[in-house]
């Protein structure tokens, strides 16, 4: 019963992350945009693209998950996401790029320093496979 | 261990959310209130931002002349971490980083009755015209941002130093 409530607790928690991250990139796609671009992995054509998917698949993902509707494809998603962000982050401060991380909001006065995202992604990471195993353990 | 099944559910649902994802951004896209093109458009943006401020772009070759004739002081405009790994010779680092030394305070260091050349890690870098804006707030006249930041620097064989 407990673990039950705490696996619930640590899904609706790991979508309740999403939704809010999602939300101030929705609201600013182009200031999402430019931190996309700044990352410099993607080429041109795809940045503006990818970057009004991106929040849009961190909002539903995330509301899925809230609400335990299709939990397995929202945590496998999310936790990708995560996978391919901390990726991304990792090869930029590999080749010496200083990007902006734009995790949960477009505006760079609210960032941090480097180490602090690295540690906030990975820990996310953990949460998500954590939820990601139990959906699939409870998997009808 | 879950099922093979289990597997192939996550999949398919998946595949369901990322639709529902990819219809709601293009829609939101089409008929919402803070559209973007689709084709990228920040690389034309940031060259006429620039020319707004006023503030000339100096090319690498340029810089270069200027730094070996000392015309100029070079502020690199990274994080601490990346200035120290390596930097443009006789640069001083003034970084933003909302968690560090406060820009006013950085800027203390620099002088006014000289010309200053700003630079971030590359084109795409959007620190060191953050940076130049600053500092014309704070009042320095003589800025210059070289645009294509230290990689260009790199490209067209001016000297780094610092710890690799």
């Amino acid at each position: 019963m407990s673990r039950n409530l705490l696996a619930t607790l640590a899904r609706v928690a790991f979508g309740l992350l999403f939704v809010l991250a999602s939300l101030d990139k929705i609201a600013h796609p182009d200031a999402f945009a430019r931190i996309v671009y700044n990352y410099q992995i993607l080429p041109e054509v795809l940045v503006n693209p990818l970057a009004v998917l991106l929040p849009w698949l961190e909002l539903v993902c995330g509301a899925a998950l809230t609400l335990g509707v299709l939990p397995r494809g929202a945590a496998a998603i999310l936790c990708g996401l995560l996978a391919v962000f901390l990726g991304a982050f990792l090869f930029n401060l590999h080749r010496g790029l200083d990007v902006y991380c734009g995790c949960f909001s477009t505006t760079p006065a609210r960032g941090g320093p480097t180490g602090l995202y690295l540690a906030r992604d990975a820990a996310m990471l953990v949460l998500g496979l954590a939820v990601l195993r139990s959906s699939l353990r409870r998997g009808r | 261990m879950p099922a093979l099944s289990s597997y192939y559910n996550t999949i398919r649902e998946a595949a369901v959310l990322l639709l529902v994802s990819i219809l709601a951004a293009g829609l939101a896209n089409t008929f919402g209130p803070s559209r973007i093109p689709w084709a990228s458009h920040i690389q034309a943006e940031k060259g006429r931002e620039l020319a707004a401020t006023g503030m000339g772009d100096v090319p690498p070759q340029e810089a270069m002349r200027i730094w070996r004739d000392k015309a100029a002081l070079f502020v690199d405009a990274r994080e601490a971490e990346f200035y120290r790994q390596g930097h443009i010779p006789g640069a001083v680092n003034v970084s933003i980083d909302p968690l560090g030394e406060d820009i006013m305070d950085q800027a203390k260091k620099l002088p006014k009755d000289r010309l200053l050349v700003v630079y971030c890690s590359d084109i795409a870098c959007p620190k060191s015209k953050e940076l130049a804006d600053s500092l014309k707030q704070l009042g320095f006249g003589q800025l210059r941002v070289m645009v294509e930041g230290l990689e260009g620097w790199v490209k067209a064989g001016g000297p780094v130093e610092g710890r690799p």
